[in-house]
C-alpha cells in the first residue's frame, strides 16, 4: 500500500446507533405481524366456516386474507427497511434512491398486473370469435393430427393423377 | 506507508483517525459514497427479486386453484420457523452493529456469530423441507412428479418455489460469507465507532435477506 492510495484524515461524524430497546421492538413487531399473518391463512377461515357457515373455500374470502396477508408482510417490510436498514436517519440521497426504485418497481407491477387482468387468452371462445378468421379452428377442434405427406410422382399433393404423366392412377395416394 | 508521526497520531488517538483512500476527501465521504453504492446494488437485487414476484403474480392469477392447491402442501409451521430465525438474525446483526458501533469489539464479534448461527439455522430447516419435496417426487427439472392429476400446471408452482427460493439460499450463503468475514476482522480490531462500513453494509444486505423472505414466506406458503 502505497503513501498514494490512502491518507489519514479525521472522520467527523456520529454514528447513529439503533438502540438496543428500538430493535428489539422492531422485533417483537415483526414476529406479531408474522404471527398474524399466519393466525389470517390458518385459523380465520376455520372460525368463519365455523361460526358464520361460510364455505372455506370461498373465493371472495380468500381474496381479503390474501390482500390482508399481504398488508402485513409489506408494513413488516417497512419495519425491516425504516429501522433495521436505517433509511430513516439516512442521507436524503439513498432515501430518494431506495423510493424511486420501489416507485419503478410499483410501475413494473402495474404494468404487468394491467396487461394480465385485462388481456384474453387464447384459449377463451371469446378472443377466437372477436379476433380469429370465421373458419378458425382450435387444435382440439380438428378431427387428428394433421401430418403432411408429400405425393408420390406422378400425383398432385390433392391426390389428383398429373395428366400426361407416366404410371399413373395405378397405386393410389398415400396419405 | 504512514508516517511515523501519523502511526504516533493512531496510537494516541485511536478513534479520531483512520486512512481513507486517496480518491475521498475524507472518511465522511469515503462511507456516503459506500453505502450509496450499497443502496445501488441493492436495488439491482429489488429487481431481480422483482421480476419473479411478478411471475409468481401473473401465474397465480392465470392458475388460482392450483396454486391454492400446492400451497397446501407446503409446511407453513417450518416456513414460520424460518421467518422467526430471519427475524432474530436481523436483531443479532442490528446489535453487532451497534457494538461496533459504540467499540464494543466483543458484543459486536458475539453478535456476528449468532447471526451466522441463525444462517445456518435457516439452511438446516430449508435443507429438511427440500429433502421432504424430494421425497414426495416433487423435483425441480424433467424429473418432477406429483401425485394430483387434477392440477396439470403444479409444475409452474414448484418451479417457481424452487427458483426462487434457491435464490434467496444462495444470498443467505454469501450474507453468512460474509459476516463470518466481518466477525474476523472485527476479532482482529478492525473496526470501531469511526471504522465500521463493511459492517454497516453487510447488514444492509443481511437485512434485504431477510426483507426478501417476508415476501417468499406468505407467498408460497400463507396465501391460498
Amino acid at each position: 500500500m502505497s503513501e498514494h492510495d490512502h491518507h489519514l484524515v479525521e472522520a467527523k461524524h456520529e454514528p447513529h446507533a439503533i438502540s438496543v430497546k428500538a430493535a428489539f421492538g422492531v422485533t417483537f413487531l415483526l414476529i406479531a405481524f408474522t404471527l398474524f399473518n399466519v393466525f389470517v391463512s390458518v385459523c380465520v377461515p376455520h372460525l368463519i366456516e365455523k361460526f358464520l357457515n361460510v364455505p372455506n373455500s370461498a373465493a371472495e374470502y380468500s381474496v381479503v386474507y390474501n390482500i390482508v396477508i399481504m398488508g402485513g408482510a409489506t408494513v413488516c417490510g417497512m419495519l425491516v427497511v425504516g429501522l433495521f436498514m436505517h433509511i430513516i436517519a439516512d442521507t436524503p440521497v439513498n432515501r430518494l434512491t431506495f423510493i424511486s426504485g420501489t416507485i419503478f418497481l410499483g410501475f413494473f407491477f402495474l404494468f404487468i398486473l394491467s396487461d394480465t387482468m385485462t388481456r384474453r387468452t387464447a384459449a377463451s371462445p371469446e378472443f377466437i370469435k372477436d379476433y380469429a378468421p370465421a373458419d378458425f379452428k382450435r387444435a382440439s377442434e380438428l378431427p387428428g393430427k394433421a401430418v403432411l405427406v408429400p405425393a408420390k410422382a406422378g400425383y398432385q399433393d390433392n391426390g389428383e393423377a398429373i395428366k400426361g404423366h407416366e404410371g399413373h392412377g395405378h397405386e393410389g395416394h398415400a396419405h | 506507508m504512514a508516517t511515523e508521526k501519523q502511526i504516533t497520531k493512531i496510537g494516541n488517538d485511536f478513534f479520531k483517525t483512520r486512512f481513507v483512500a486517496h480518491h475521498f476527501a475524507t472518511a465522511d465521504q469515503e462511507f456516503d459514497a459506500c453505502k450509496f453504492g450499497m443502496w445501488m446494488f441493492l436495488l439491482t437485487e429489488i429487481m431481480l427479486f422483482g421480476g419473479l414476484f411478478v411471475a409468481w403474480v401473473v401465474y397465480r392469477l392465470w392458475y388460482p386453484e392450483t396454486f391454492k392447491h400446492c400451497a397446501t402442501i407446503m409446511d407453513w409451521k417450518l416456513g414460520l420457523v424460518n421467518t422467526c430465525i430471519l427475524i432474530v438474525s436481523s436483531l443479532t446483526m442490528s446489535l453487532a452493529i451497534r457494538a461496533v458501533k459504540m467499540s464494543d469489539k466483543k458484543t459486536a464479534v458475539k453478535m456476528l456469530l449468532a447471526t451466522v448461527l441463525c444462517g445456518a439455522g435457516f439452511l438446516i430447516v430449508k435443507y429438511f423441507e427440500y429433502a421432504h419435496k424430494f421425497h414426495l417426487g416433487i423435483f425441480p427439472g424433467e424429473n418432477f412428479s406429483f401425485d394430483g392429476a387434477h392440477y396439470s400446471n403444479a409444475h409452474i408452482f414448484f418451479s417457481l418455489y424452487f427458483v426462487m427460493t434457491a435464490t434467496h439460499v444462495l444470498h443467505v450463503i454469501i450474507g453468512m460469507t460474509a459476516i463470518l468475514w466481518c466477525s474476523y476482522r472485527a476479532s482482529r480490531g478492525h473496526f470501531y465507532k469511526d471504522y465500521y462500513t463493511p459492517v454497516e453494509l453487510t447488514g444492509m444486505y443481511w437485512h434485504l435477506v431477510e426483507l426478501i423472505w417476508i415476501f417468499l414466506f406468505p407467498m408460497f406458503y400463507l396465501i391460498k
